[in-house]
């Protein structure tokens, strides 16, 4: 019986496979999500024993390689930690840089924070509008 | 035949598409799309950027042009010819962002969308959105503009004639009088004086009459009754407490709170600046055309000081004080419900009309078609909200259940939130490193997530995570030096202002055309004009706070009416449409709204035409015949009589009491709490509370009391030794407790102090300086129908209920009030018959009739008094509180 299974389910994949590129042929615009699915799988199956999963670290590196940047730019007493100032730098220059979910960088840029405010130190300065005429 | 011309229409509809959408390109700027752009977007992006990709990821769709070009949250994803402003390449160059997320491209493909960018992204795609096509024609439009009477400008009109033209004081007597007349009725005699005066009391500063302010009354009653009301009447208006009265009114409507609402309730700890704006601008009678403005635009009216920008500043906490759910996991779909709310609010507050309706579809009423929601989005589309926490330069933690949290707007003046600290250097440093150790442990946990505990672990992500998010706010409230900041709520107009689509049953991921901005056409004479480069939204607030929209002044003169008559001209507060309640008076509605816009939006002079009319101090006499006529009273052939409100009772029984305190409370309880998340009635981390509350109680007992001898030690070991015998580890562990120090009746009370912390029962100052908590309004309030805030309410409820009975028999606070009131009236008079008569005419302004007296001295003398000597008289003053009398106004 369980044989019976898994041969109905390799047809049905086979069929599914053999639909998929069909409608790639038809369509281009319709058919990404298997796909990258798929390839997303077999990266992943492909990955060496100790390796990351594709993608999991934006930007590519580990959790190592990004501490070691860290230290690296940040770390300017030369102790391989971050103190309380070294660490208030980072997180300014993490948010100058990405926006962390809230800052924009000068002229719009940045990802907008939630609900609309951003994360200025000290709450935002608002803009003075026009003097009365 | 019919075939052909319809074959013959769709061919050309397609080549028109297909010429529109490729019209300017040449061969090979489409070959260069379609071999080495298409194909990447289709492989890389489509699986989340596209219309089949169900909840589409940051409101940002690549698969038509007009969608790329429009962008998601952060902004167009492509702008032909500008790298720099194209978010898709920033993101492919994993600059701000990495897109894909898994990896980065190859450097050649790169390369061509560098190029394609540069070379102004041609692109062939044609949009496979259909357009939302509204039901509601121009011509229902027009017809709908010309023809409803709410949206005619009030008319100027002639007083009415009237048979009985000597009964009438004023204008709106001859309204009045003139509609009874039509139905054959009249109109009920005047009421007494002494129901005039609570009126009067009650109605303009929400406080009764003291009893030799009562006589005074009476004695200019009996001179003149005209003059008698004209110079109460001034007089209240001038008192501080009349912007008191009326200030809660508007933030009835405005649904004012201190907390966001919701399953997780943030506290809005700078709301109490825009509660007493409202009361000081009540009180100093500003133009309401003004109000308006200040409130949707404050942040963009031109300013001459930095008193008036920041009055200005704390105005816009209007569109800020909505209910949020601020554990929304989507942030467009926050930001799309945020500006929904604040559509909502404004449109049915200042224009008695619901355009909010439109969001997911033509409104089915009124003449408000979806594309004139998006059209009104898109003017609130670049303001930004302001309502959570100050950040600190570490930046912001959200905690686990607030996703989305916010920023606070600095004033340009020095006021920082009375209860706000300065912190030493020391302090800073403190915090400072305490912030780093919980960032440090959060990684930590990270790190050790998956190896076992991972329950516990995420226990400890998420405490750490909300006591990140408390630290970064109490470093954001300093300055460097550890001075307190001067913050508030309010809104900021950022980035460029752009028009946005329709969404398709309001669903962010189903955007359609795109709809210029603008405002509800059927409440405009002409269509608005706003330039590229202005959201609107000034202009939006200087159109709504003008007599170029017909509904504003109306709105706001039925407001007053209802507050001093008990009903509205029309009864549907916040509904001027076609399923709202057409006006009883129409012409008294439009003269009271002309007279409004020519005294210079002045509420105080709409106020004073109001008490002043003969009208207004008519009894609440019943007739048979008038009430089978008119069984609503909408003709107002009597006064109506009305249960005072909540805050008016609570008021009432302190001013009665001689406890209340006029002067205003600088911030609020929440102001105090900071900014935390409210749970169970409490705001503060409970733990802290209950033992500052222990210790505040246990240093005022006497030395002594909850302490036995003996070292503990040995205490402890005894107890173990009862628990071994009895097995009754219970009654052990309490001995254990007591023998501690526990007592239980300081627990009780600690707990009781905690859970009623909001309702503030030993407060003495006015109802209106309360914490207003979203779900947790004050016990006093709350029983007497106070205004939910998460709403809008032109016109609470009145119930009378079982509840409320309980509550003045048991309740703390009443009992309090009931001692204190005997306490005055005790040092006041020794004689009980004195005694009495001040006891009622401090409740009823009145004296006791015969009857009365005699029944209350044999009350007096029958009454097992306790321990208290006048236990009698406070039961009396608690009777007088529970009665119909007291609760009601004439």
């Amino acid at each position: 019986m369980r044989c019976f299974y898994s041969v109905g389910i390799l047809v049905v994949l086979l069929i599914g496979a053999g639909q998929l590129s069909a409608e790639e042929g038809a369509d281009r615009d319709k058919k990404p999500e298997d796909a990258s699915r798929a390839r997303q799988i077999r990266q992943n199956d492909e990955r060496k024993p100790g390796q990351q999963r594709p993608g999991q670290f934006p930007g590519g590196f580990s959790p190592a390689q990004m501490v070691e940047r860290m230290i690296a730019e940040f770390d300017t007493d030369g102790d391989e930690k971050l103190n309380a100032d070294e660490l208030e730098q980072l997180f300014v220059k993490m948010r100058e840089r990405r926006g962390a979910g809230m800052q924009r960088r000068p002229g719009q840029k940045g990802r907008p924070s939630p609900g609309g405010g951003n994360s200025t130190p000290g709450g935002e300065s608002p803009q003075r509008p026009p003097a009365a005429d | 035949m019919k075939p052909l011309f319809t074959f013959a229409g769709v061919v050309c509809v397609l080549t028109a598409s297909v010429a529109i959408g490729k019209e300017s390109l040449s061969t090979e700027e489409l070959q260069f799309f379609e071999k080495k752009i298409r194909p990447v977007l289709v492989r890389e992006c489509y699986g989340c950027h596209s219309s089949s990709a169900g909840n589409v990821r940051g409101g940002l769709r690549l698969d038509t042009k007009e969608r790329m070009l429009l962008g998601g949250a952060t902004g167009p994803a492509v702008v032909p010819g500008d790298l720099e402003e194209s978010w898709l390449y920033n993101a492919m160059t994993h600059q701000d962002y990495v897109m894909p997320p898994k990896r980065k491209l190859p450097q050649a493909v790169l390369d061509d969308f560098k190029s394609w960018i540069e070379m102004g992204a041609p692109d062939p795609r044609v949009s496979l959105q259909e357009d939302v096509q509204a039901a509601i024609t121009a011509d229902d439009i027009k017809k709908a503009r010309t023809e409803f009477w709410a949206y005619q400008q009030p008319k100027r009109t002639a007083v009415p004639t009237v048979k009985n033209d000597k009964w009438c004081q004023n204008d709106i007597d001859y309204h009045i009088l003139s509609g009874l007349e039509a139905v054959d009725l009249s109109p009920a005699e005047d009421a007494e004086p002494m129901a005039v005066v609570r009126r009067l009391y009650f109605d303009l500063i929400g406080l009764p009459p003291t009893p030799e302010e009562v006589v005074a009354f009476e004695n200019s009653w009996s001179q003149s009754k005209a003059v008698a009301v004209r110079n109460l009447t001034n007089n209240l208006l001038a008192r501080d407490q009349f912007g008191e009265r009326w200030g809660r009114h508007w933030l009835d409507v405005v649904r004012y709170a201190e907390s966001t609402g919701r399953s997780v309730n943030m506290t809005f700890p700078h709301a109490w600046r825009y509660r007493d704006y409202v009361i000081d601008s009540f009180n100093t009678d500003k133009p309401f055309d003004h109000f308006i403005q200040e409130q949707l635009a404050g942040d963009l009216l031109p300013v001459e000081t930095d008193e008036e920008w920041s009055e200005h500043l704390i105005a816009t906490t209007f569109l800020a004080i909505g209910s949020k759910n601020v554990n929304e996991q989507n942030r467009i779909q926050f930001r799309a419900d945020l500006i929904d709310e604040q559509i909502d609010t404004t449109t049915r507050v200042f224009l008695g009309t619901s355009v909010a309706c439109a969001r997911c579809h033509d409104h089915k009423f009124d003449a408000i078609p979806q594309s004139d929601y998006y059209a009104l989005a898109g003017v609130f589309g670049n303001t930004e909200t302001f309502f959570g926490n100050a950040q600190s330069s570490y930046g912001t933690f959200s905690g686990a259940q607030t996703k989305q949290n916010s920023n606070l707007l600095r004033l340009p003046v020095h006021d920082p939130n009375p209860f706000d600290k300065s912190l030493s250097k020391e302090e800073l440093d403190d915090l400072r490193g305490e912030l780093q150790d919980k960032v440090s442990s959060l990684s930590s946990l990270r790190r050790t997530a998956g190896q076992g505990g991972a329950a516990t672990a995420q226990q400890q992500r998420i405490r750490t995570l909300n006591e990140l998010e408390q630290l970064s706010g109490r470093l954001g409230n300093v300055d460097e030096n550890g001075n307190p900041r001067s913050f508030t709520m309010g809104v900021q107009e950022r980035g460029t202002p752009k028009d946005i689509p329709i969404l398709v049953r309001g669903e962010i991921d189903q955007p359609a055309q795109i709809i210029s901005r603008g405002f509800p056409q059927v409440l405009c004479e002409e269509p608005a004009i706003i330039s590229a480069d202005k959201s609107g939204r000034l202009k939006f607030a200087q159109w709504v706070g003008s007599d170029q929209n017909a509904l504003v002044a109306r709105v706001m003169v039925n407001r007053i009416w209802k507050s001093l008559v008990g009903t509205g001209i029309v009864r549907s507060m916040e509904n001027f449409g076609v399923t709202g309640q057409a006006p009883s008076h129409p012409d008294l509605l439009d003269h009271l709204a002309v007279k409004f816009i020519d005294s210079g939006w002045s509420v105080k002079t709409v106020i004073r035409e109001i008490v002043n009319s003969r009208s207004y101090r008519i009894g609440t006499t019943f007739s048979a015949t008038s009430h089978a006529a008119d069984p609503d009273n909408a003709l107002l052939w009597r006064a109506n009589q009305r249960r005072l409100d909540a805050e008016v009772l609570r008021d009432s029984m302190l001013a009665m009491s001689g406890e209340l305190d006029l002067r205003r409370p600088r911030g609020s309880e929440v102001a105090k709490a900071g900014y935390t998340r409210v749970r169970g009635g409490m705001v503060g981390d409970p733990r802290q509370m209950g033992r500052e509350m222990f210790a505040a109680m246990r240093s005022k007992q006497e030395p002594g009391v909850g302490q036995s001898g003996g070292r503990p030690q040995f205490r402890q070991q005894k107890n173990r030794e009862e628990e071994m015998e009895n097995g009754r580890a219970g009654v052990a562990g309490y001995r254990g407790r007591r023998a501690r120090g526990f007592n239980p009746e300081m627990a009780q009370t600690v707990m009781r102090k905690m859970t009623h912390q909001l309702d503030m029962e030993d407060a003495t100052f006015r109802s209106v300086y309360l914490p207003i908590v979203r779900g947790e309004e004050p016990r006093a309030l709350a029983v007497f129908d106070f205004a939910d805030s998460s709403a809008i309410i032109g016109q609470r409820e009145s119930s009378h209920t079982a509840d409320q009975a309980l509550y003045m028999l048991n309740n703390p606070f009443v009992i309090q009030q009931s001692r204190n009131m005997a306490k005055r009236i005790g040092r006041a008079n020794t004689d009980v018959k004195d005694r009495v008569t001040m006891a009622f005419n401090l409740a009823y302004s009145r004296n006791p009739s015969s009857d009365e007296l005699l029944e209350t001295e044999t009350f007096l003398s029958n009454f097992l008094s306790s321990s208290e000597s006048d236990g009698g008289l406070a039961a009396v003053c608690q009777s007088l509180f529970a009665s119909a009398e007291f609760r009601f106004v004439d």
